[in-house]
């Protein structure tokens, strides 16, 4: 049945939640936030058995069930290797906002050197034609940062053979 | 213990599948089709022994919301649970009820009004709130890296993605259900506004709302009910990694394990000779193909040379979604319980103009989270 106009004050009612958190991170995630604002450093954590790197930290490997700590995280090159892409072309409310975010913008899966897992963020690039698998990519970090993953502003596409 | 075999579908309910259903809350829309097989079933709310549902809090705008349809639903003062999840889920607690012979009968519902509030934030939030969240992931963003690294790695086409979208599209025309009635072409899909590169507007489901209701019951009480019981063969789950990035993008790899355990428990050698129907939750054109392969329906990267092939048509070897599938109706928690309702109604011999001739062995996908990250694997036979 469409929405019909006269029927909106019968039939709807709006109402939006605000439910604001007080959420703990964890210490890993601490580290990794510091890191990054202070140094702009990128962190990982490896798993001190099977040796697997993950990006971001994870506090947990799932395949050796060993946990990982702060004295487990390691530095993470801030260049790495395009797997996969998107441009996105629809409107994005921020949820750190509550706004709009401006499209399209360029999204990119990849893996930092020293990582064996993928790592995801936005990439400045808008046009899917000029993306290629396998190109290399490195962090733009805010010059002055907050602590938070907005720190890394976006990945670009740099020229470098790996 | 019951044995698996011995739990049978008796019937199924469904409202129709819509964009807005302004004039029905989602506690009517779960008593229309709880009444309706009632009716159908000439039972009433007292021949019902344990109650199933499965909703999403966050889609149905409180917690504990399995309360706002108590009354509607039936379980005052009865043996009631609920998944928060996928409606396939939802199925297994319930067979589960019955396998462990604490019920003869089990009332499973699923309901979803997407209408009702941005379905966007609301898969934003799936994403953890300080890696991810902020960085505006999302099922349709998730979507578009997926399909390009799948497409990238087995040089899959947009033209064989979008042969998904028009085979639904056109199996939707004979569901009276289904939400988008409209057949479409290849190039409407290739010409439809970007979304999120690979994908275009046409590679995605409509945002529906809507309802499915089954009765299951145990085998004596079951043949007392029906004529046609549905018999619950198999069942395979596996998670795979929550986080993205710890998966392998390019295949589905925990619904391929989900697969083989339901198929092991079945019996099913030959997934491609002994699957007659197959139902599936496909979240995005490209999403179907990774499903045929990690099904079995054929080898890993040849997706799209399966569509092509036609075998998942209505007339070919192993029909798949002859509802219309995800693409044409999609009220998302309901996915799976609905594919199961359509495997029963075709086993039964009863989807009218969608029926798939003879179908005896027939297989339901349903799926919770982002880019198959929960997958429940349900196989059912329509003989014992």
């Amino acid at each position: 049945m469409s929405r019909k106009k006269s029927q909106e004050k019968i039939f709807e009612i709006k109402w939006k939640t605000d439910l604001p958190y007080r959420y703990s991170i964890g210490k890993l995630a601490v580290k990794f936030f510091e890191e990054l604002k202070e140094n702009k450093k990128i962190m990982g954590s490896k798993c001190s058995k099977c040796g697997k790197v993950h990006s971001p930290p994870r506090a947990v490997c799932a395949e050796c069930f060993i946990e990982m700590t702060v004295e487990d995280m390691v530095e993470l090159s801030p260049r790495g290797t395009l797997e996969g892409f998107t441009v996105i072309n629809y409107p994005f409310t921020d949820p750190a906002t509550g706004g709009l975010r401006p499209f399209p913008y360029g999204y990119a899966i990849f893996k930092l050197d020293g990582a064996d897992t993928y790592t995801m963020h936005f990439i400045n690039e808008t046009d899917y034609t000029k993306l290629k698998v396998g190109q290399r990519v490195e962090a733009v970090f805010k010059e002055e940062r907050e602590g938070n993953i907005g720190d890394i502003m976006y990945y670009k596409v740099i020229k470098e053979e790996k | 213990m019951t044995e698996i075999g011995k739990v049978a579908i008796v019937g199924v309910a469904q409202t129709k599948y819509e964009e807005d259903k302004i004039d029905q809350t989602y506690s009517e829309l779960v008593f229309e089709v709880v009444k309706k097989l009632h009716n159908d079933l000439g039972i009433t709310n007292d021949d019902v022994g344990c109650v199933i549902t499965s909703s999403n809090d966050f889609n149905d705008g409180r917690t504990i919301a399995n309360m706002a349809i108590q009354d509607a639903v039936g379980s005052v003062r009865k043996a009631e649970s609920r998944v928060s999840g996928d409606g396939a889920f939802a199925f297994m607690y319930g067979a589960m009820r019955i396998l462990s012979e604490s019920f003869d009968t089990v009332m499973v519902v699923s309901h979803c009004k997407c209408s009702e509030v941005s379905q966007y934030l609301v898969n934003n939030t799936i994403f953890d709130p300080y890696y991810q969240r902020h960085l505006g992931l999302d099922q349709i963003s998730s979507a578009g890296l997926m399909a390009n690294m799948y497409m990238n790695k087995y040089g899959v086409t947009e033209e064989q993605a979008a042969m998904v979208v028009v085979k639904n599209r056109k199996n939707a025309l004979n569901n009276p259900y289904a939400h988008l009635r409209e057949e479409i072409s290849i190039n409407d899909v290739l010409n439809s506004k970007m979304m999120a590169y690979p994908l275009k507007e046409l590679d995605f489901p409509p945002f529906s709302d809507g309802a499915v209701a089954m009765l299951l019951a145990k085998e004596d009480v079951a043949k007392k009910m029906t004529d046609t019981p549905i018999w619950f063969k198999g069942y395979g789950n596996c998670t795979d990694a929550y986080y993205l990035g710890n998966r392998n993008m390019t295949d589905l790899i925990g619904l391929e394990l989900a697969a083989k355990e339901a198929y092991r428990m079945a019996g099913v050698n030959n997934p491609r000779e002994n699957l007659d129907v197959c139902e599936v939750s496909e979240s995005f054109s490209v999403h179907e193909l990774m499903i045929y392969e990690a099904l079995g329906l054929c080898d890993k990267g040849e997706g799209g040379k399966f569509i092509e092939s036609g075998e998942t048509e209505m007339n070919g070897s192993t029909p798949v979604n002859p509802s219309g599938g995800v693409l044409s109706s999609n009220p998302t928690m309901a996915n799976g319980l609905i594919r199961v309702a359509e495997i029963a109604l075709q086993l039964q011999g009863k989807a009218d103009k969608r029926q798939v001739p003879n179908a005896k062995t027939g297989l339901a996908y349903g799926m919770n989270g982002i880019c198959s990250q929960g997958n429940c694997v349900l196989i059912f036979g329509g003989e014992n």
